[in-house]
């Protein structure tokens, strides 16, 4: 009873509509639905004074909203250097292309603006925790934007929530990184979008899988340690092996010695970066041929340049794809294209791109810089569907749900399937 | 299994490759190079720059991997540690003043390689070498790792040969015992350290080039990966041994391929660095190291 | 002949040699005595290019060689037998004498080291076995020969007495002698006065880095308080 109480409040002292709220929560809570609802009542008349501020605010920003002019400084914290630096510089490329058109389009209002203060933590979780520690405590940021590495993040959002700021993360994929009610991420957690590969496992007829994994990568354990076993549970196929790999594993000869003398029908490929396109490489050497499968499920974007043809076939799920239909990803993929001498939009850059729309959103939805308008105004978005360059994108727990594609290399670049 | 030795062998001459240049440095002129595994990566880095303006095949691309190597290790010479070992009071604190000199170094490279190359991996795809792969009664090779096998090998018996045999190698030796006595022999430290760094610099290219066929790709921070195997290596071996190289190469791959091969993978780090731990309690010197002898 | 002039050399501050003059002569032992810190090792570091000099001047044969380096001093014929040995204890017996060959030719080798051999028979003994394991007496033995190796006309040694039992201190400096008499320039320091006086020709005294007594070894041995008096009573007694 108390707890449900609790979560109510929770939720209704951001309510825009009454309807929504609890639609929201009957979604998020069905099975108590019944107990609840007499709590409802309680609840609302206990904390009418405070929804009823809270409503005042939002009707206001929904009309006449007036920012002090000035400029919003909000702070990024990204890998611009070391080994995640490859997605760390394309994210913020979509944090300034959003800026730049929110700038320019005035929609902050006569005389405001917003700029990003970017500090790099180096790929390194204790940079990340330094630089997160000192932002949270400046007073003066609203909101912070950072992520790409999981195990930065997962340092970083115990002090978001201490301190009470609103953190977005991208990437950092991992359990334990949107952990309450000022963590939010909006790129899906990997199981959420395989519904397009599982289709394709039970259409190639898989039904046995060897896993090689990299076992210093707290998103890639847990995709092979925990979300890959429960798929195969749910499809019904099998996990023959599961190699766990350091980062400093260059050569695969032995562990795929091991693979092809189990025979499975897939195997699924979850290392960093470079290793990949090793993996894939020496399994093609070994012999490894349609109809044998390589799959993907994780960490695996961006890798096949380099080993061309040798990675054709190779089928994996993504968030984003340059060929998607949706009219937002297409205007999002040209304006990267006209921004940055005709580039080819990723992933990093889409999320960030969402991420940065997001939070000037919430600022203008608060119609305030205070950190606990900006992120109740935020929780507020982040129930409904928004559309940008990933699409139409849901939030579960303020954590992003996407429908994703499964994409296959095609000797020169990745296509989509489904 | 006749498969699975060959393809340790392989990873082993990979590593000869690899630590010979850092295992002749350290066991001659002293320098125990920390910037060796970047030597390594900037010089297949600047081949790949150059393949992607101009289709090369392999001999041209290790050429160029070669040379830059090579320039890139006596500029460090010559511009940090030989003025570090010139000013050092002693060769202790020389020694550490020359790992921290390394250190920092190998940061240069590594980060000008991640800013370009946003820490994607990179390859030679855009030159003209195809990797054929062959199979001999049931065993697969491919003509990468024949060149890997001969070279590594090669250099690797051919550089032992020569230390132990050359005037110039017994000078090297010497250097490696009592930098200042063999001065009194008339030895030229100085010019004999830029010529092992020339050479060491260029066989760190060549590593460079041949792992990047190998693997395929490589990312700016493969060197350091390497870099501290070749450490584990040259321990295990011996300092100053370069049979102790191919020996403690030897060893690691094959501990490394055994233990993948029969475990699930998780434990292949702590053996290697168990190994070399074994050896430091029960043969601090290395399994081919000379023990310190002196009777007066 | 090798003559030092007006040598100073300074440790920072320190004033190690002052005003140092010396000569070696071929077929003479010239003795060096003095105490502990009187300069004596840090002049033969400068004369072989180990150490570098304020001022002053080292010449051979009328050719100046102060300032060049170790490598090239060598060639120019001025060897070194260091103190304390130090031979490359690792390597064997016949590497170091190829060492000590290092910049002479293949038949100057070859021919030197059938004489070193012959001189030091244990040497040729043990010729294959690792240097480190020879007693005091043989590795100074083969510091000498190390150091003849280089067809060098002037050789310096330091110390070649120390740390060695009274009993094989005179065999070695009997060598000593067996150099000098084959028609080399030696320039010997050493703690072992009494010793060192049986077989030099002349003798310097230096105290603080300064020469305060030069003369013959003989007149030295004659007249045993003179040196005394210049040494102090521990320099003497000192074996």
């Amino acid at each position: 009873m108390y707890r449900s109480k609790k979560h109510r409040l929770g939720v209704a002292a951001v309510g825009l509509s009454a309807v929504l709220t609890l639609a929201a929560c009957s979604s998020g809570d069905s099975e108590d639905t019944a107990a609840t609802a007499e709590a409802t009542e309680e609840v609302v008349v206990e904390e009418s004074a405070t929804e009823d501020t809270t409503q005042e605010e939002a009707e206001a920003a929904e009309e006449t909203c007036v920012l002090p002019p000035g400029d919003i400084k909000v702070v990024s914290i990204d890998s611009m250097t070391g080994p995640a630096a490859f997605a760390g510089i394309l994210a913020e490329k979509g944090a300034d292309l959003a800026l730049k058109e929110i700038n320019a389009s005035g929609v902050l209002g006569d005389g405001v603006t917003m700029s990003i203060e970017l500090l790099d933590d180096a790929t390194s979780p204790d940079e990340a925790a330094a630089q997160f520690s000192k932002a949270a405590k400046d007073p003066d940021v609203p909101v912070i934007m950072g992520g790409v590495i999981s195990s930065g993040a997962v340092v970083t959002s115990p002090i978001a929530e201490k301190e009470k700021v609103a953190v977005v993360y991208t990437q950092a994929g991992s359990p334990g990184v949107v952990i309450g009610d000022y963590t939010f991420r909006y790129t899906p957690p990997m199981d959420s979008y395989w519904g397009g590969v599982g289709s394709y496992i039970e259409e190639k007829g898989i039904k046995t899988m060897s896993v090689l994994y990299a076992n210093d990568n707290p998103t890639l354990i847990a995709t092979a340690e925990t979300a890959l076993p429960a798929l195969a549970a749910d499809l019904g196929f099998e996990i023959l092996s599961s190699t766990g790999l350091p980062n400093s594993t260059q050569d695969f000869k032995a562990p795929i010695s091991k693979i092809l003398k189990e025979d499975p029908d897939a195997v699924a490929v979850l290392m960093v970066g470079a290793q990949n396109a090793t993996v894939v490489s020496q399994m093609r050497e070994s012999g490894w041929e349609a109809p044998k499968e390589l799959l993907g499920f994780a960490g695996i974007e961006n890798n096949f340049a380099d080993i061309g043809e040798a990675a054709k076939g190779v089928t994996w799920a993504s968030i984003f794809h340059v060929d998607s239909p949706a009219q937002s990803t297409q205007a999002f993929v040209d304006a990267v294209a006209a921004e940055y001498d005709g580039e080819e939009a990723s992933n990093y850059t889409a999320e960030r791109y969402d991420a940065t729309y997001l939070v000037a959103n919430s600022i203008l939805a608060a119609c305030s810089t205070d950190r606990q308008a900006v992120r109740d105004a935020m929780a507020d978005l982040t129930n409904g569907s928004i559309t940008g360059a990933l699409g139409d994108v849901t939030f579960e727990n303020q954590d992003a749900r996407v429908a994703g594609f499964v994409v296959q290399w095609d000797g020169e670049k990745m296509v989509v399937l489904k | 299994m006749v498969q699975d030795l060959l393809n340790a062998t392989t990873l082993a001459s990979i590593y000869v490759l690899f630590a010979l240049g850092m295992s002749l440095v350290w066991g001659t002129i002293g320098i125990l190079n920390f910037a060796h595994g970047s030597i390594f990566m900037f010089s297949a880095f600047i081949a790949y720059l150059v393949v992607q303006q101009i289709p090369l095949g392999m001999p041209a691309v290790i050429a160029i991997a070669m040379v830059s190597g090579a320039l890139i290790a006596v500029a460090m010479q010559y511009l940090v540690f030989q003025p570090i070992m010139k000013k050092a009071k002693n060769p202790h604190a020389g020694e550490l003043q020359l790992v921290i000199g390394g250190i920092g170094l190998s940061a240069i490279p590594i980060s000008f390689a991640q800013r370009s190359t946003l820490s994607n991996p990179f390859g030679f795809s855009a030159g003209t070498f195809e990797t054929q792969a062959y199979t001999i009664g049931g065993v697969i090779i491919t003509n990468v790792m024949i060149i890997i096998l001969i070279v590594g090998l090669g250099l690797g018996v051919g550089t032992a040969l020569w230390i132990r045999n050359s005037k110039k190698g017994l000078a090297l030796r010497a250097l490696g015992v009592d930098p200042e006595v063999s001065a009194m022999m008339g030895i030229d430290r100085p010019k004999l350290a830029l010529a092992t760094m020339l050479y060491s610099g260029a066989l760190a290219g060549l590593a460079g080039a041949l792992l990047t066929y190998y693997f395929n790709s490589i990312t700016s921070e493969s060197g350091d990966t390497l870099l501290l195997k070749a450490f584990a290596i040259i321990i295990l071996g011996g300092v100053g041994s370069i049979f102790g190289v191919i020996l403690g190469s030897f060893i690691l791959a094959f501990a490394e391929f055994a233990v993948l091969l029969y475990t699930n993978g998780s434990w292949v780090t702590a053996v290697s660095f168990g190994l070399l731990f074994l050896i430091l309690l029960i043969r601090p010197q290395g399994i081919l190291g000379k023990k310190e002898v002196r009777r007066t | 002949m090798l003559e030092v002039t007006d040598l100073v050399v300074r440790y920072g501050p320190v004033q190690a040699v002052s005003d140092m003059r010396l000569t070696a002569t071929p077929g003479q032992i010239t003795l060096v005595l003095g105490a502990n810190g009187a300069g004596k090792t840090t002049t033969l570091r400068t004369i072989c290019g180990l150490q570098r000099a304020v001022s002053g001047s080292v010449t051979l044969n009328g050719q100046n060689i102060l300032g060049l380096s170790p490598s090239r001093i060598v060639r120019l014929g001025v060897a070194m037998v260091p103190e304390g040995r130090r031979v490359f204890a690792p390597l064997t017996v016949e590497d170091n004498l190829r060492l000590g060959g290092y910049t002479a030719s293949r038949q100057d080798n070859d021919r030197t080291m059938a004489e070193v051999y012959e001189m030091f028979p244990i040497l040729h003994e043990r010729r294959s076995g690792v240097s480190g394991l020879l007693s005091g007496g043989e590795q100074q033995m083969l510091a000498f020969g190390r150091a003849l190796m280089s067809q060098a006309e002037t050789i310096l040694m330091d110390e070649p007495s120390m740390g060695l039992a009274p009993a094989i201190v005179d065999s070695v400096l009997e060598s000593a002698r067996g150099i000098a008499d084959s028609g080399k320039a030696v320039l010997m320091v050493e703690q072992n006065a009494e010793a060192g006086l049986e077989i030099a020709n002349d003798v310097v005294v230096v105290s603080r880095g300064e020469v305060v007594y030069q003369g013959s070894a003989e007149g030295a041995r004659k007249n045993p308080e003179l040196v005394r008096a210049f040494l102090g009573d521990a320099a003497l007694t000192d074996d």
